[in-house]
């Protein structure tokens, strides 16, 4: 009975020795994780070229900076003050306006609307819509969805991507519709190289 | 002035190559846009004009790679 009344304290000090080692342990794990969050992730060398076969060429993967682009004419600078650094979203948008006036697509509606012929198709996100007769409201129409087979693009570029498309082959409308998940270049062939195909 | 090849990607308007039109080897410039086309599908287009474009020459200062689309 003494011995076991002795044990008592010898028990709760490993009891509470195993709490604070536990605790130590969380707190290092919290903190580990909190300074790995706040390290910046390792960014891809994009400004380096990949080859250099030839002086004339620059190679490589890179974003368009604001000041190489031509979206918004020759000039990077605006009356000597550099224009400030555009999002991707802001150069995506700025290259749908080009493709727009390129094509004579316009908006309307929350569509982009372009004329091809007689034909008008009518493209939101990921949804296009063709109208035989634009100017007959009860004029026939068919609908297809799409999607880019390289996933991750601004919403914007790929109805630029889809804009092109349809301004140069407006048959394609017809592959999209006919052929689900089916990848077409733009000259119409196939591309059976498409890391989605199957998935959908 | 340089000439650019630039594509659409997830990270918005990239450039591929960028190269001097004026002594660039064009043979050069097309065998790499070849190449990209057979990786992702994606063909030239000049964005002066906004057409496609079988080869690119000299005259084309920006061209951009317009990747393939799937109905469904």
């Amino acid at each position: 009975m003494t011995s076991a009344t002795g044990m008592v304290p010898a028990i709760v000090s490993v009891l509470v020795l195993a709490l604070l080692v536990g605790v130590i342990a969380v707190l290092r794990w919290r903190l580990a994780l909190t300074s790995a969050r706040s390290r910046p992730w390792p960014q891809p060398q994009r400004d380096t070229p990949r080859r250099q076969a030839n002086p004339a060429f620059s190679y490589g993967l890179r974003g368009s900076s604001p000041g190489s682009l031509s979206l918004f004419g020759d000039n990077p600078l605006n009356n000597g003050v550099r224009v400030a650094q555009l999002t991707k979203e802001q150069r995506a948008e700025a290259f749908l306006q080009r493709i727009l006036a390129l094509t004579g697509a316009r908006r309307a509606n929350g569509a982009y609307v372009l004329n091809v012929g007689k034909v008008q198709f009518q493209l939101r996100d990921r949804f296009i819509r063709r109208l035989q007769n634009p100017d007959d409201p009860k004029s026939p129409y068919e609908e297809t969805c799409f999607y880019l087979v390289h996933n991750g693009m601004p919403k914007v570029e790929e109805i630029a991507t889809a804009l092109l498309h349809l301004s140069n082959n407006p048959g394609l409308f017809d592959k999209w519709a006919l052929q689900n998940g089916v990848a077409f270049k733009a000259d119409g062939k196939v591309f059976d190289r498409c890391p989605l195909m199957g998935l959908r | 002035m340089k000439a650019k090849i630039l594509t659409f990607s997830s990270q918005g308007d990239t450039t591929l190559i960028e190269y001097d039109p004026a002594t660039a080897d064009m043979d050069e410039v097309n065998r790499v846009i070849a190449e990209y086309e057979a990786k992702t599908g994606a063909q030239p287009f000049d964005i002066a004009t906004g057409e496609r474009i079988d080869k690119v020459t000299r005259a084309q200062n920006e061209v951009l790679m317009v990747h393939p689309i799937a109905g469904g």
